[in-house]
């Protein structure tokens, strides 16, 4: 290496050092090493939008000279250019006018967008920067109603284009119109063949390198959790609505409503005897790992986005995050692993696309759903800063557990340790019912762990292991060679097939470490179901109590939702030491709760039901606490549930709160208790 | 013959003073209680009124009953020949149509005092008090006070039947007599927009019958100003207002779009006539005129003056409607598609062309104005609707390319209650509702529906595999 080298090599390791661990810079001991952020390795950085630009991104594509071509909401289409500076990024409105865009996709110099009932495209005849005609490629049916959202188009290596189209919602899915659930495949001169049924809320798909075809799905009727699914065509993705339709000329689905049985067992086991049902390749934790699912984006960068070339980047609308899989493909069939990746976004992440220089834009907008990022809508880009986070690049499927391939060397003794790792199974129902808790999970005892001689994969013997199970690998003990701790030391692998092979013989069966052996937050568990806890709570009572005798409570509270996360009454009087009567009605398409707690405690309690992690649905968000006095259970959309119970005899500011995670934040109100 | 079914049906109820409570109208009438006093020389009773909304010239009337034109002499006097009723009225819900000459100006005087503006203030831009549902200023020898312009200017073509409505409350008085309330226009809407709502009245309009203010009072039509001519007026005391107090927490910001200086393409939920329509296009001018299209069936669907629309219910949280709505004065037209291929003289014209009719897309033109495309069979059809700068027409025409000779292409121009030929060559459709304007020299094919309404149509010639037709739509 030349001395230009060695100077070159010389100031990356000390960059590398300094962003590594700025608190050990300049001292002696390794003492505590500051954990890594996100942001050290993928710097957040604002597009500014001119005020009155209403940019609330439905689609977005990267045209050939790097500008973004960006549709809206409101219908417009705007070309943004200079989005990676230096100076402000200019806007010049190329269309307006069109029905919800919520996609769009770029081809030899025209726009293509999907409004509501509509493929359209936009074509700027006379170069002036502005579209002039507006043409229908293909067009459907709609009802009118509000869900019926459609995406596209994908265009295919053969010039045809795909399209997904969301349910109708009346009060639960539906699909009023045809094809609302489908995917469709429409050649260019606008003639349409069917391809897959059984989606629910497309928002999100793409095509791989091998030209497989994947779309995300969000938690909800007969989705347990949020999902990604290999989409063959004649495939059925799991909501029947849309089977309304199959009967129909060209359709290649095969399947009726009538086939689908709702008993609540889980996906992968129905989908043995139902055939055409495709379970999906990836689970996405409702909850943990997002709440709506929306954008796939392959990274096809060849490393300028960091050391997962090749892997699937996933947004997340209401989580305002990014999340990162790794797929593989065993005995013919998808699947992988699910692992957080950056968080932090300003709004609902719809959109990704890439950069030429293989930053990663996220095009956003929250309005009416609400999201942790704040903004209503907004445009961010995603920067790699060249360094080299410590993560757990994949895991793959082995005959008998699993191994974790690493970014980067690790400490061999402390990753061959079986106690460093806890893994869970666990799985969902597959129902009608809007969501599903998690069910049948149970330990995967670490029996042995092989750290590779480079220290790079780390092969992990588990027991326990069931096919079509989720399983959660925890590595919270796992140590870069240099002492860090993994940036994100957790992930999801969904495990549809075993691969074949040669297990590996491990001689010493370690016992499994109680502490370690449980799922997120909770104690461990054995694989026996627990019951369902049938003890009648205090702070949960939904009969009116026998010593009121027959006398009306001294307040009857009705309170509802409003769309955005709210409560449809902000606060409520009632005396100290009354009777109370509160009927909570969720009328809103997403599950809530209803929880009373301590003068000052909202944000605690909601942080401390966010802490139950995956058990936390099954709990009903309601954590075990003193600071939480009364609540209701978890409520579907459309349900409702009556408690009484007796107001404090303390007056005070007493706040009630939605405690699903991501939701108190915001859905609050109060109650004032009076002398 | 409708004054005299009133007189009949109305005669043994009708009572002095306006104390009634039920809901129903009772209707002004020319003799009996419920009346005017002796009209003055300028006001005659006629059937039928033309005034011509693009020339000046005389007005045409017809003998008969059920419509009061006013006439002004050439040599009349400031003041003099303004029309009275014998009723004495507070609060009041007046409910009338009206019809303005070219250039003419009138007012209606509540309670003799108060005047709002009849004016034909038609294609106005920007109106002051003086243009149609003004409040005129008042006595007071200031400058415009408190004379204050309509929220918009929805003024139609002089000699076409408008509406207007007016909400009135008197002024409050104490047992001493001292005023404790001003007089208000709690609403007034005309042509179907309310253009003033709440405005306090400190006090008369010059003009009127009298200075001071009072608790009842006779209702007054200006006469000494310009012609213009009134008919079904009626009139109750106004109801109970039912509105409920806008909550705190219900307040939510509406989303409007308006044209700048370019118009407007937009693409939402429309209603129309009680059906939630997916696939309409509603487009608006920067002169304040608009159009909605449905793209479905290839049919005009209604024009309206005045602002564009409210997108709140698109673009608020989830839009759950998705639901535009026209802010202006709407003209609701039957809704038929433009063209059809008729296969003889007689046959009806259809509801929607299903199977021939496949839409393609818009393009636009560089003033930004859409150019619909659509297939009608072997036709490819171009259709548009622009106004003029003024705003005071549209002018919808189509252009069609067909390979094949076609010899039953038809557009069809209008349908409404009666289509007459006026004098001066303009065809009023709809009991005057609006107006059509045919090219020099064209003879249109009226007939009648099975529904018993009359249908305007044009033939449209296929020559050299192209062809073309237009007409004025002037309103």
């Amino acid at each position: 290496m030349n001395w230009f080298g060695r100077l070159a090599a010389n100031a990356l390791t000390c960059a590398l050092c300094f962003s590594y661990s700025q608190a050990s810079f300049g001292q002696q001991a390794p003492a505590a090493i500051l954990p890594d952020k996100e942001e050290d390795y993928y710097r957040l950085l604002t597009l500014p939008i001119p005020q009155g630009t209403i940019l609330e991104i439905g689609g977005m594509a990267t045209l050939p000279n790097g500008s973004l071509m960006v549709c809206t909401r409101r219908g417009e289409v705007w070309n943004i250019s200079n989005t990676t500076g230096p100076g402000m990024p200019v806007y010049k409105k190329f269309a307006s006018g069109m029905h919800e865009a919520l996609w769009l996709a770029y081809k030899n110099g025209d726009v293509y967008v999907t409004q509501r009932s509509e493929l359209t495209r936009l074509r700027d005849t006379d170069g002036d920067g502005r579209a002039d005609s507006y043409d229908k490629v293909y067009s459907w049916p709609i009802s009118g109603n509000y869900h019926e959202y459609a995406y596209g188009p994908m265009f295919m290596p053969d010039g045809n284009m795909r399209v997904t189209l969301n349910l109708s919602w009346i009060g639960k899915g539906a699909s009023l119109t045809k094809w609302r659930g489908w995917m469709l495949e429409i050649t260019p001169d606008g003639k349409m063949t069917p391809i897959a049924a059984g989606l629910r809320s497309p928002a999100g798909f793409m095509m791989n390198a091998a030209g497989d075809v994947f779309y995300s799905e969000n938690q909800g009727d007969w989705v347990g959790s949020g999902r990604i699914t290999h989409l063959e065509k004649g495939d059925f993705a799991g909501n029947p609505a849309s089977l309304r339709w199959s009967g129909e000329p060209g359709s290649p689905v095969k399947l009726t409503p009538a086939d689908i049985p709702d008993t609540g067992e889980p996906m992968f086991d129905v989908a043995k005897r139902v055939p055409g049902l495709k379970p999906p390749a990836i689970w996405l934790p409702y909850g943990i790992m997002g709440k709506s699912t929306s954008e796939l984006l392959n990274d096809y960068t060849g490393g300028k986005f960091g050391p997962f070339e090749g892997q699937l980047f996933v947004g997340d609308q209401t989580q305002s995050k990014i999340m990162r899989v790794a797929l593989e493909k065993v005995n013919g069939v998808y699947q992988g692993v699910l692992f957080p990746f950056r968080e932090g976004f300003s709004s609902g992440i719809l959109r990704m696309v890439w950069g030429h220089d293989g930053s990663l834009f996220a095009g956003m907008t929250s309005r009416g759903w609400s999201a942790v990022g704040k903004e209503e809508y907004g445009l961010q880009r995603l920067v790699w800063t060249g360094a080299m986070p410590f993560e757990m690049k994949t895991v793959r499927a082995m005959p008998d557990g699993f191994e974790i391939e690493f970014t980067q060397p690790v400490d061999r003794a402390i990753a061959a340790d079986p106690a460093s790792y806890a893994i869970t199974g666990f799985t969902y129902k597959y129902h009608s019912t809007y969501g599903s808790p998690v069910i049948n999970n149970a330990a995967c005892p670490v029996l042995g762990v092989v750290v590779s001689q480079d220290g790079m994969k780390a092969r992990i013997v588990a027991d326990s292991i069931r096919m079509g199970y989720i399983h959660e690998i925890k590595a919270e003990g796992v140590r870069s060679a240099k002492g860090k701790p993994l940036l994100h030391n957790f992930g999801y692998y969904t495990l549809n097939s075993i691969p074949a092979g040669e297990k590996l013989k491990i001689t010493a069966v370690r016992p499994a470490i109680a502490h370690h052996a449980g799922m997120q937050g909770m104690p461990a568990k054995t694989p026996a179901q627990k019951p369902a806890v049938a003890v009648p709570s205090a702070k949960r009572v939904i009969a009116q109590p026998v010593s009121w005798g027959k006398a009306e409570a001294d307040y009857t509270v009705v309170i509802g939702t409003k769309p955005g996360l709210k409560f449809d009454q902000a606060v409520f009087y009632v005396k100290a030491g009354s009777r109370v009567k509160l009927v909570f009605n969720n009328n809103d398409d997403m599950q809530h709760n209803l929880v009373i707690v301590q003068p000052g405690t909202a944000i605690e309690v909601g942080e401390l039901g966010m802490k139950m992690g995956l058990l936390g649905e099954k709990n009903n968000y309601v954590p075990q606490t003193p600071k939480v006095l009364y609540h209701t259970n978890l409520l579907g959309p459309g349900t409702k549930e009556t408690i009484y119970f007796t107001a404090p005899t303390k007056s005070g500011d007493y706040p009630y709160e939605c405690s699903v995670p991501g939701h108190f934040y915001v859905m609050q109100g109060i109650m004032k208790v009076l002398n | 013959m409708k004054l005299f079914t009133f007189l009949l049906f109305f005669l043994l109820t009708a009572t002095c003073a306006v104390a009634q409570q039920d809901a129903a109208y009772t209707p002004v009438l020319l003799t009996g209680p419920n009346s005017f006093k002796p009209l003055p020389a300028n006001w005659k009773l006629v059937s039928e009124v033309f005034f011509n909304p693009l020339a000046d010239g005389d007005p045409v009337l017809k003998n008969g009953t059920g419509v009061l034109v006013n006439i002004p002499a050439k040599n009349k006097k400031w003041n003099e020949g303004h029309l009275l009723t014998n009723m004495e009225h507070g609060d009041l819900d007046l409910d009338l149509d009206l019809m303005m000459a070219k250039g003419s100006n009138s007012g209606i005087y509540l309670q003799g005092r108060y005047e709002v503006r009849l004016s034909d203030s038609w294609g106005k831009q920007d109106p002051d008090y003086t243009d149609a549902g003004g409040i005129y200023k008042r006595e007071a020898n200031t400058e415009g006070a408190e004379g204050r312009p309509p929220a918009q200017n929805v003024s139609r073509a002089p000699g076409l039947w408008q509406h207007m409505q007016i909400v009135f409350r008197a002024p409050r008085f104490n047992a001493e007599g001292k005023k404790t309330e001003n007089a208000r226009l709690v609403k007034v809407i005309y042509n179907g927009v309310t253009i003033q709502e709440n405005i306090e009245l400190s006090g008369p309009t010059t003009g009127g019958i009298a200075s001071d203010e009072t608790a009842m009072a006779p209702l007054m039509f200006q006469g000494d100003h310009g012609q213009v001519a009134l008919r079904n007026i009626r009139y109750r005391v106004p109801p109970a207002n039912t509105e409920p107090v806008r909550r705190a927490s219900a307040v939510v910001n509406p989303i409007l779009v308006s044209p700048g200086v370019a118009p407007v393409v937009h693409r939402g939920f429309l209603n129309y006539n009680g059906k939630k329509l997916t696939a309409p296009v509603a487009v608006g001018y920067p002169q304040k005129v608009s159009y909605a299209y449905d793209l479905d069936k290839g049919r005009l669907l209604e024009v309206w003056r005045g602002d564009f629309l409210d997108a709140t219910g698109m673009w608020y949280s989830r839009g759950e409607q998705q639901l535009a709505v026209a802010l202006g004065s709407l003209i609701v037209l039957p809704g038929k598609p433009t063209l059809a291929f008729l296969p003889g003289k007689d046959s009806v014209w259809p509801d929607s062309n299903t199977a021939a009719y496949n839409y393609l897309g818009y393009d636009l033109l560089k003033d930004g104005s859409p150019v619909f495309k659509y297939q009608l069979g072997d036709a490819m059809i171009r259709e548009t609707l622009t106004p003029d700068n003024s705003g005071k027409r549209f002018t919808h025409s189509i252009s069609a390319e067909m390979a094949k000779e076609a010899k039953d292409l038809w557009f069809r121009v209008a349908e409404g209650s009666d289509i007459a030929l006026q004098p001066g060559g303009l065809y009023a459709v709809n009991d005057k509702q609006y107006y059509i304007q045919l090219p020099e020299k064209v003879k249109p094919l009226i007939r009648k529906t099975a529904a018993n309404t009359t249908e305007m149509l044009l033939p449209v010639t296929i020559k050299d595999q192209k062809g073309g037709v237009n007409y004025e739509l002037v309103w």
